[in-house]
């Protein structure tokens, strides 16, 4: 084995923090005991999520089932208010079913600007995600600094503050917006650390 | 230690040896008293490395018994390729992952006050090492990134074969060889002073 100072500190102060816990002697059973615990939920869960489903679908049929009826008294309700003829209600009623038609119309244009918008910046996106070599040599190294940046402030996120999630998507970020950088790359083996080898069992 | 890659279990109603390493395909056919010799051959090793990887503190024997019901589990995904020791191995350092994201930050307000507890159960050693000096080596080691504290602990206090160590923590024997120096170094940065003092005692 290695003699160097460091290691035969290592096992020292490992040494002087004692040894672990001792275990009960019935773990064996106990773990056995638990495996049997832990899969009785799981029978009651798959009954009540069945459940669920059934009663949801039951419903369901219900409620498709009402509109049927109530068109067909509203029907009969319409055939009884055209007679006798007022003109100054449907007047009103005209006015406000165009009022109605407008307001959704105005929806629509307001929808359909949002996609226009979208599609603009799309549009505009798409340059930032060409090849870095593509660039002029100062714009290249000035990309991959802002990647660095990004991806420094995932290390300190994950290495100081401990909050992994919020560097995965930094690192994320930084491969979404400078996928052809140096630390893009760099980035990707960071989330590879978070995640398990591909095949590994457990 | 009792031969980690000796026939652990044994299979009903075929009662011969099994090869090395290959564990029954269903976990009905486990026998209760080879599931027993299973538990007592490798709860101590598995109960070291899980004290170690959780920094001396925190709940060893959840842990433990976590690890053996997840053996248990998945006897059905064991395919065989490493020993029953490495997988053992492999499925402590999952666990412990899980266990240090799941409780990130009460490890951290925790680590002062069990500070002082995890020197009440010190061996002997302490005379060779200030208790003081022992738990600055170990808060050392527990501020070590992750991917740098699990290959330290398999290499130096588990004292596995670098094979072993790449095989557990799913990565390249290079991999393991550049995190074990990269981890080395930041040892030395913060326990300098310690590494020095000891060479002088010694």
């Amino acid at each position: 084995m290695d003699r160097d100072p460091l290691i035969d500190l290592l096992r020292a102060a490992d040494r002087a923090a004692g040894p672990p816990p001792r275990m009960p002697n019935d773990l064996a059973a106990r773990v056995r005991r638990a495996a049997l615990v832990r899969e009785r939920p799981r029978v009651g869960i798959g009954l009540v999520a069945a459940s669920l489903v059934f009663a949801a679908g039951l419903i369901w049929v219900i409620q498709t089932a009402r509109p049927i009826t109530a068109a067909k008294q509203g029907a009969t309700l319409a055939e009884a208010r055209v007679e006798p003829f007022d003109a100054a209600s449907l007047r009103s009623e005209i006015a406000r079913l165009r009022a109605q038609a407008e307001a959704q119309l105005a929806v629509i244009d307001g929808l359909q600007a949002n996609q226009k918008r979208r599609a603009q910046l799309a549009a505009l996106r798409r340059p930032l995600t060409g090849t870095l070599r593509s660039y002029p040599r100062p714009v290249r190294d000035e990309l991959e600094n802002t990647a660095f940046v990004i991806v420094n402030h995932a290390d300190r996120l994950r290495d100081e503050l401990g909050l992994n999630d919020a560097a995965q998507r930094s690192y994320r970020r930084a491969i979404q917006l400078f996928p052809d950088s140096r630390w893009a790359e760099v980035a990707r083996q960071r989330l590879s650390d978070f995640e398990p080898m591909p095949g590994e069992t457990l | 230690m009792a031969d980690s890659n000796a026939n652990p279990i044994a299979v009903r109603p075929r009662p011969a040896a099994l090869e090395d390493g290959v564990l029954p395909a269903r976990r009905e056919c486990v026998d209760q008293a080879a599931f027993a010799r299973l538990v007592a051959d490798h709860q101590a090793r598995v109960a070291g490395l899980a004290h170690r990887l959780l920094g001396w503190q925190g709940d060893v024997e959840d842990i433990v018994q976590d690890v053996f019901l997840a053996a248990f589990k998945h006897l059905d995904s064991f395919r065989g390729e490493a020993s029953v020791a490495t997988w053992l191995m492999r499925i402590t350092v999952n666990q412990c992952r899980t266990r240090r994201r799941r409780h990130a930050l009460r490890l951290r307000t925790a680590r002062h006050a069990h500070a002082t507890g995890a020197c009440e159960n010190a061996s002997p050693d302490r005379d060779r090492m200030s208790a003081e000096s022992s738990e600055r080596v170990r808060e050392a080691v527990r501020a070590l990134p992750r991917r740098y504290r699990e290959v330290i602990v398999l290499r130096y206090l588990q004292e596995m074969p670098i094979a072993e160590v790449a095989a557990v923590v799913g990565r390249s024997r290079s991999a393991v060889e550049v995190r074990l120096s990269r981890a080395r170094d930041r040892l030395r940065k913060r326990i300098g002073p310690l590494l020095e003092e000891s060479f002088r005692g010694s």
